[in-house]
């Protein structure tokens, strides 16, 4: 009769074990499950910000060339800004002396303007 | 009867006579024990597998979300510098404006002169040009 009563403890316990385990095993599963999702949800993530940091990259770069270009517009509209300065400059302080009929600041007026108006 | 029927369709081998066994309850535990055991261990192997994959699966969530901050923090730089360079841009494309729109002011001035100076104009077609010279550069 006891041994009996053990051996029925014996059962009572490796199927509470098993249950356990049955349990164990089950959470875990569903915990796997859970963070494969999360991981997937993060990678789609980080795809999209690399998307994102491709696209940026790439109007810097973009925007880098337009920045050259501009310089190197700029540098003619310098050069060509210098060279209408010289002749406006010279016209006007001409028309202004014609106006106060300053000869003599006509005259050289009308030299610069003959240098720096050149075609 | 049955007996008779067992030996003579067996062609005159003796019957099946079953081993003498424990007492019947004692083994039904045993058998019970066994098969507890055998489930047990299955699955202690199972969740084991799983506490494994598990653990493996948090390492690589924490390494996706530590690339995750590392990609976002390298785009706001990425954005930042984009917005610079725009800044850049819209700067260069104003002050080339500004050379234009002067370059575009002195310019009226400027061909009135050359046209004065260079075109061999002569009498009422020079004092023309005289005049045009006056308005624009004046």
């Amino acid at each position: 009769m006891e041994q009996r009563a053990g051996r029925r403890g014996t059962v009572v316990t490796l199927a509470v074990a098993a249950g356990v385990l049955v349990a164990a095993t089950a959470l875990f599963v569903v915990l796997y499950v859970r963070e494969q999702t999360e991981i997937s949800r993060v990678e789609e993530r980080i795809a999209t910000a690399e998307v994102s940091i491709a696209g940026g990259n790439e109007r810097i770069t973009v925007m880098k060339s337009t920045v050259d270009e501009l310089d190197a517009e700029r540098a003619r509209l310098t050069t060509m800004n210098a060279e209408l300065h010289a002749c406006a400059d010279a016209a006007k302080d001409s028309v202004a002396a014609a106006r106060r009929a300053n000869e003599a600041a006509f005259g050289a007026a009308m030299g610069k303007a003959f240098v720096h108006c050149r075609r | 009867m049955h007996t008779m029927r067992y030996e003579t369709e067996l062609n005159g081998y003796r019957p099946f006579v079953p081993p003498p066994l424990p007492p019947g309850p004692v083994s039904g535990v045993r058998d019970g024990v066994t098969t507890l055991i055998v489930l047990a261990s299955l699955f202690l192997v199972s969740a084991g597998i799983f506490v494994t994959l598990f653990l493996i699966a948090r390492g690589d969530h924490a390494n996706a979300v530590a690339r995750l901050e590392e990609r976002r923090s390298e785009l706001a730089e990425v954005d930042e510098r984009v917005a610079s360079a725009e800044a850049g841009r819209r700067r260069a494309d104003e002050r080339n404006t500004v050379l234009k729109s002067d370059n575009a002011a002195m310019s009226g001035c400027v061909k009135a002169m050359r046209h004065y100076l260079w075109d061999g104009l002569a009498d009422s077609r020079r004092a023309a040009a005289a005049r045009d010279l006056l308005t624009k550069c004046g």
